[in-house]
């Protein structure tokens, strides 16, 4: 059957219908650019997708960088209870949902359906995961996760790791060594919010001093001192790295401490009973001994 | 003039382009394969069904400029007929009443020599309780099951019109003929 000989069918044909009504309504072929800027724009929305991801993980391994492993010992009950605070909870969401969507994006695209799910899941996650490696080495993570703070449901890392570490009941202090006596036999601590304490360094060991040196930003494991508020037996001390930030880590040396002459202000003496009662103390100690081995 | 009699639905596709009367060959060449493909699906109503189709051609007039030559002009168009098919239940808000089953024996010889299990084959089956079965089970596993042993559409094929992966259309028909034999099953 040709084209012209449709022209003289049954008028209720079907074809006959379908001719009419394409000439009433003026129906006309949509345009190819139409198709091509509509799958155009569904792998636009999978490459979007999968950037916000990449910026979830970018966070997560911020996060999970910044966590504190190394002290939960001190900061925490124990593992269980440091796992369920260090959980990205949010960023693991985010990730979850912008994988979603990335998926059903990549579904609507012209041949993206016959791509098997676990394939196309495999892609947008491996995707996201090299992005967002590539986010976190050049150093915007920090950034990402402070603006994250605005929402009411999330805490910056940082801003938690500084309220976990602002808890003298719980022999827990950090913020920036901001005076030094002369003799190091104590040095004045501004914490992150500002309060002043007193810190006493009779109980720490040369290995510390290397820290005081080198670091004005540090934590503390200690003892509250009960008989004069504002006042902290240094245990242990630790710097306050972050990490994820833009540019090499540097070790500036802390102006206020000068032991080039030898420090022997720092003995290695038997400890009064001061420290032995704090928490991990023989976590800690175990820790400095193999420091001073190596 | 009988030329166009060889030409491939896809060369006739390309050619309507141009000349919009070419478009009415496709609907004769269709018409009939996808009123019986649209009432298996469940639109059992002939008015219906035939608007329908309508919509079907039309449509596929309308996006003849998407139409993808890595794909037979076949399954792009019964993707339509699907497509059209749903959303008429949806505007319906109508449950299929019914799987328009001709009397075919050759349908249940398909089923039954497909089946993996050796229950269905043996069952005795017949097109009535066929039909009843079928619009009891899950949607997902009815296309498929129609798709291929109503319309007789290869795997490939059933990918292209139900958009989903090969190997999703493989999974869907073996769940689908356990589906089917369970209602079997209790229907007897």
């Amino acid at each position: 059957m040709t084209a012209k000989n449709t022209q003289h069918q049954p008028g209720d044909s079907m074809a006959h219908k379908i001719m009419e009504r394409i000439d009433d309504e003026n129906i006309t072929p949509v345009p190819r650019w139409r198709f091509s800027a509509r799958n155009g724009i569904f792998w636009s929305l999978w490459v979007l997708s999968v950037l916000v991801g990449a910026v979830a993980i970018s966070a997560a391994i911020f996060s999970l960088a910044n966590s504190g492993f190394k002290y939960y010992v001190a900061t925490h009950n124990g593992f269980i209870s440091f796992i369920f605070d260090t959980i990205p909870y949010l960023w693991i969401l985010l990730l979850t949902l912008f994988i979603i969507v990335a998926l059903e994006n990549l579904k609507h695209t012209k041949r993206g359906y016959k791509i098997p799910l676990t394939l196309l899941l495999l892609v947008s996650i491996l995707a996201s995961l090299f992005f967002g490696f590539l986010i976190y080495l050049l150093g915007f993570a920090p950034v990402i996760d402070k603006t994250a703070g605005s929402l009411p449901f999330h805490e910056p890392v940082m801003e938690h790791q500084m309220k976990i570490w602002t808890n003298p009941e719980f022999g827990l202090l950090a913020g920036e060594i901001t005076s030094v006596d002369p003799e190091l036999t104590s040095f004045t601590l501004t914490t992150f919010e500002g309060e002043q304490w007193e810190i006493l360094t009779d109980e720490l060991r040369l290995q510390n001093e290397e820290i005081l040196s080198l670091e004005s930003e540090i934590r503390i494991v200690g003892v509250p001192d009960g008989e004069n508020a504002d006042t902290f037996f240094a245990c242990f001390i630790f710097p306050w790295t972050v990490a994820g930030m833009p540019g090499p880590p540097h070790h500036e040396k802390n102006p206020r401490i000068d032991c080039e002459q030898g420090c022997e202000i720092f003995p290695d003496p038997p400890r009064s009973t001061k420290c032995k009662d704090v928490r991990p103390y023989e976590f800690f100690t175990k820790s400095n001994k193999k420091n001073v081995n190596e | 003039m009988d030329s166009d009699a060889h030409l491939k639905d896809e060369s006739i596709a390309k050619r309507a382009l141009t000349d919009k009367n070419s478009f009415a060959i496709l609907v004769e060449r269709y018409e009939a394969k996808l009123l019986r493909y649209i009432k298996r699906l469940g639109v059992f109503g002939q008015e219906d069904a035939e608007d329908v189709l309508q919509n079907t051609f039309i449509n596929a007039y309308r996006n003849l400029n998407s139409f993808d030559s890595t794909l037979s002009f076949s399954s792009w168009i019964y993707r339509i007929a699907h497509n059209e098919s749903v959303s008429f239940f949806r505007k319906t808000r109508a449950r299929p009443q019914g799987h328009y089953v001709e009397n075919n024996e050759d349908i249940l010889a398909r089923i039954k020599d497909g089946a993996d299990t050796s229950s269905l084959a043996e069952q005795n089956l017949n097109l009535k309780t066929l039909s009843a079965a079928l619009a009891k089970i899950d949607r997902k596993y009815r296309d498929v099951l129609v798709l291929r042993y109503f319309e007789e559409h290869e795997y490939k094929e059933i990918s292209d019109i139900l958009k989903i992966p090969k190997s999703t259309v493989g999974t869907l028909l073996r769940r689908g003929k356990t589906a089917l034999q369970k209602q079997l099953k209790k229907s007897t």
